[in-house]
Parts: C-alpha cells; structure tokens; sequence
C-alpha cells in the first residue's frame, strides 16, 4: 500500500483538478476517473520539476508539501467554483467502473504477473529509465551533469520524475514503484479507450475494443515493461479523446483539457512532442475551418503552454544535438537501401508475429471498412495525425546518423506500440454513425 | 419465436460492415488470447525463480569509494570490432552506470579520468594496465572489477 500512495494522491489532485477545469458538481464519469489519473501524475511531474528548480536538485522534504499545497490549493479552487453553480447529474454510464474491473480483471492479473516476471524492467527501461530515476534521487546538487554528458537519448523526463515522486514517499528507491506505475498506466489506457468510446458507441462495443486492445500480447508485455511507451500511448490517447469531445460538445473546457493532455504527451518521449506538435497543429486547423471560435484555440494553447516551460528548460539542458547535415539529410533520402530496409522493417511487424497477435489484420480490415467515416467529420484529425506521424518517422529513420537496421530493430515496434490505442479507437468511433450532434 | 429471431438476423444483415468487424475483432481476439494465456502461464510458472537483484549488483561494493565523484572513467580489456554496440561490454558497463549513479562514467574516453573501474579478464592485464597508467588499486572486489586511481605527477 506505502507503493501505491504516492500515485493515489496524485489521482485525487488530478480529481480535484479535473472538477475545478470542468466545473464538475457530482461525481466523476469513469471517463473523468481515467482522465484523471494521467492529469494527477503528469502534475506530479511537474511539481517534481519545479522543486529540482527550487532547490537545484531533488529534495523530498520540498517535494512532499509542494504536493500537499496542491491538493488543498486544487480542493479549495473547486470547492469555491462549484458553490457558484448548479447541482447536475452525471451522464449515466452502462458500464460502470466496478463492473471494468470486474471485467478486465483477468487481463490486470496477467498484467502484473508480466510485470512481475520483470522486476526492474526490459534492458532499456532500467538502463535509460530508471537510470534517469535514481540518478535524481542520488545526485543532490550534481543533479544537472546528466544533462552535460551523452550516457543515453536524451528524451524528456515525465517519467523519472513520476518514478522520484513515489520514491519520495517512500523514502528510498525501490523497484515496485516503476512497476506499479507501469501497470497504472497499461490499465488507464484500456480504461480511456473504452469509456472515450462508450461516449459514442454501444458499450459492448467499446468493452469489445477494450478486450481487443488488452489482448495483443505486444500491448501487455511491453506496457509492463517500464518503458514511457505505454504512457506516450495514454496521453495521445487521452488528448485525441479530448479534443473531439470539445468539437463533438463544443467545450472550450476539453479543449483546455486537450492542452494539457498535448503538453504531458510531449514531456513523455521526443516522439510525444512530434506528436503533439501535429495534433495541435490539425486540431487548430479544424477549429479555423469549421469558424469554433477563438475561445477554443486560446484554450488548447493555453493547456499545451501550462506545461511546456518545464519541456523547454530540460530541452535547453541537453547538450546532445542530431548531428545532421542537408547532405547527410538528401543521401538518407535518395538511397533507395534504406527505403527497402524501412519496407521490409514494416512489413516484419506487419506480417502475422506471435507479439502482435492479429492486431495488424483486424487493422487494415477496420480501416478499410471505416474508410469513409474516417475522412469525415471531427475523426480526421486522428486520421490525417497518423499518416503524418508516419510520415515524420520513416523520414527520421531515412536520416539516422545510428545503425539503420539496430535502430529500425530496437524503436520501431515501440513506436508503432504508441499509435495501437489511438488507433483503434479511431476505427471503432469511425465505424459507427453519430448518436449526438457533430459538426 | 422463430419469427423474431428471423426478424433479428435479417436487421444484423442490413449491417455488413458492423458485422464483418464484429467477427474480425472476435477471432482477433480468441487468436490473441490463446498466445497471451501461454505467455502468462510461462510466467506464473517461472514467477518463484525470478532474481530480485539489481541490476550491476556486483559493483556496488564500489559505491562509498565514488561518493562526490562526479565523473570516473571505465576499462575493460574485451575486444570488439564495435564496442559501442556489442550488448556484451556495454551491458555491463550499463549495469556498472545504473548501480554507481550518480557518479557518472565514461566508457569512451575511460582512461582519461584519476578514477578508473576496471573490469578485466585477468590480474596479469590489471597491473601491466595500471603501470602504464601510473594508478594503484584502491578498491578490488571479485569478477575481475578494480577500482584505481591515478598518481598525480
């Protein structure tokens, strides 16, 4: 229980924070509950940020009433805005939340016995991960030479800094807490998916999907695994959820709400921030072709930039830059080796693999059965964000100054990993025609 | 009775598309389960024999001999074609980071630090190395992983 109470004060300050943004009075949704988690942690990490800022280097005696500050300063903020509104009822959900984990349960047993079968992670998970973890926690006031010397990628830091703040609790380093974080965020994705789509389409369907999505062994190995991937899987899916609720609702508030969730996604993994740089770009676009009002694009930038200072500071920290050049840029281009290569990488994922399951064929099936749905309405962002993401990759992996076929062989199943929940998701509220209005 | 359950298949029916996803996604799933069971119960069974030691476990003893050392350098006397890359050497190396952390080390550039992790196959290397360095041995422990430091000229 010591393990899981750093993250459930998180949950409630991401509560509190979710009823003060939307102005909630009553309980939440199952949807809110799942949004919830990832806003509570993601402003964990932020938190964390600030106190390494603060006290230039981790100091849970600063960390700990920063997020007890939080909390009151969230309650009492909803507290005082829900006196000014109305009493109202929430959206009566078929599949309440005692009856997902009832449900899921057999999938959350074999979630944590893979998580268990790998107590400190996959090789890269404690080698870069946890790494970044326990150097924070160690470092003191050294905290910044990480920054200085090239011992890994240089991704953001979202997840070390989760990882620091249920050590902080703690007291110590242990390993149940990146694991247990692994499994909160493997379930919260399942979760989002299935309550985002209940919104739109049967339950049963939106259970079936969430099955789906449970049962590629892929999705249940490597979300247990200790990697961000999974978490980069949430927030993508959780801003996507947003920012169509906002057009479907026409709510400046899940716009907001989309910000933020953009913003964590970008803090996640350098692929979270090409990823919320096109999301957001579409989505702005959307909101100007279909005339919603500047409220919306105020609102969404307004999220993304609550969270991009951090981003922006640990970036400008790093001393490792690509090592690109035009003409290293043009010769990745034209070399027809490393198209084939790429292809032939897709394809290995693509063709039947006893990881992904039959996740690929049921793809292709989906989206060619949902193909005029997917163009149509609010949905085409998702769809038109995939292809562009795709796009953005095959040309990162085209200008590798790495290995092409160790660097095609250790990232790519993990960044194909990133899109699986977005894209399901996109096929099932595709494949159904609207219950509510939409634009 | 068998009326309505007519009635019923042939509403289904007015929905191809629902009901080809439908049935794709159930086989998926039934496939996809089928593989996961086998993998969990691979698991279950392998659960009480699982190692809960750290990674790097054998170069902890070095940990209150780099406290407040920033930065120190790595050797090994593996050979590789391409040791950046060989999971061998840097899989160690790796685990001897995560384990020192926060005391950083550099494998590239090893033997430019005053504080050197040796990591080498036998003792005879050890010491022609440490001669040619001018270092003496402040801390040995087993497997082969010495911790030297070099003698200011």
């Amino acid at each position: 229980m010591n393990y899981l109470f750093p993250f459930i004060f998180s949950i409630v300050i991401g509560s509190y924070s979710l009823i003060f943004i939307k102005n909630i009075k009553r309980s939440l949704s199952p949807l809110e509950f799942f949004l919830a988690i990832g806003l509570g942690l993601g402003i964990s990490s932020q938190l964390v940020f600030y106190s390494l800022i603060l006290c230039n280097g981790f100091n849970p005696h600063v960390v700990i009433p920063l997020h007890i500050a939080a909390l009151v300063g969230v309650f009492t903020a909803a507290s005082q805005r829900n006196k000014k509104t109305v009493e109202e009822s929430a959206d009566p959900s078929s599949f309440n939340i005692i009856r997902f984990f009832i449900v899921f349960s057999p999938f959350i047993i074999m979630a944590t016995l893979a998580a268990f079968s790998r107590p400190y992670g996959n090789w890269d998970a404690w080698s870069q991960w946890n790494l970044r973890a326990n150097f924070l926690f160690r470092a003191g006031d050294m905290w910044q030479n990480i920054f200085t010397f090239q011992i890994q990628e240089q991704h953001p830091w979202l997840l070390p800094f989760i990882t620091n703040w249920g050590w902080a609790l703690l007291g110590r380093e242990h390993f149940l807490t990146p694991l247990i974080l692994s499994i909160i965020f493997t379930v919260a994705t399942v979760g989002l998916l299935v309550y985002g789509l209940e919104e739109k389409v049967n339950y049963k369907i939106a259970v079936t999907s969430g099955i789906f999505l449970f049962s590629i062994p892929f999705f249940l190995i490597h979300g247990t695994s200790q990697y961000a991937d999974v978490i980069v899987c949430y927030y993508l899916l959780a801003s996507a959820i947003c920012i169509l609720k906002s057009i479907r609702n026409n709510s400046p508030t899940d716009a907001l709400l989309g910000g933020i969730f953009l913003g964590f996604l970008s803090f996640t993994k350098d692929e979270g921030i090409a990823s919320a740089t096109i999301l957001i770009m579409l989505t702005i676009g959307y909101f100007v072709k279909q005339r919603m009002g500047l409220s919306f694009i105020t609102q969404i930038t307004l999220g993304f930039l609550l969270i991009a200072p951090s981003l922006i500071t640990v970036k400008l920290l790093m001393a490792h830059h690509l090592p690109l050049t035009k003409s290293f840029i043009f010769n990745g281009i034209l070399n027809f080796d490393r198209w084939s290569t790429i292809g032939r990488f897709f394809m290995k994922y693509i063709a039947p693999d006893p990881y992904w399951g039959h996740f690929w064929k049921f793809m292709a099936l989906g989206i060619l059965l949902a193909v005029p749905n997917i163009v149509k309405k609010e949905i085409k962002i998702v769809f038109f964000f995939i292809l562009i993401f795709l796009s953005i990759v095959v040309f990162r992996f085209l200008v590798t100054t790495n290995d092409l076929t160790w660097h095609l062989d250790v990232s790519l199943s993990r960044i194909l990993l990133q899109l699986i929940p977005t894209m399901i998701f996109m096929i099932f509220y595709a494949s159904k025609s609207d219950r509510n209005p939409s634009r | 009775m068998k009326m309505l359950i007519f009635l019923r298949t042939l509403q289904i029916f007015k929905k191809p598309k629902e009901l080809f996803l439908l049935t794709a996604i159930i086989s998926a799933i039934l496939l996809n389960l089928f593989a996961e069971i086998n993998y969990s119960a691979k698991t279950l069974k392998d659960l009480p024999h699982i190692d809960v030691t750290p990674p790097g476990e054998p170069f902890a003893p070095l940990r209150p001999f780099l406290a407040h050392i920033p930065m120190a350098g790595y050797y090994t006397d593996q050979s590789s074609s391409n040791p950046g890359m060989d999971a061998g050497i840097m899989g160690l190396f790796q685990q001897a980071q995560y384990t020192l952390s926060p005391t950083l080390l550099d494998f590239f550039h090893g033997l430019d630090y005053e504080y050197i992790i040796f990591y080498c196959s036998n003792r005879k290397v050890e010491n022609e190395k440490m001669a040619e360095l001018n270092a003496v041995p402040i801390a040995r422990i087993a497997n082969g992983i010495t911790l030297v430091r070099k003698i200011k000229q």
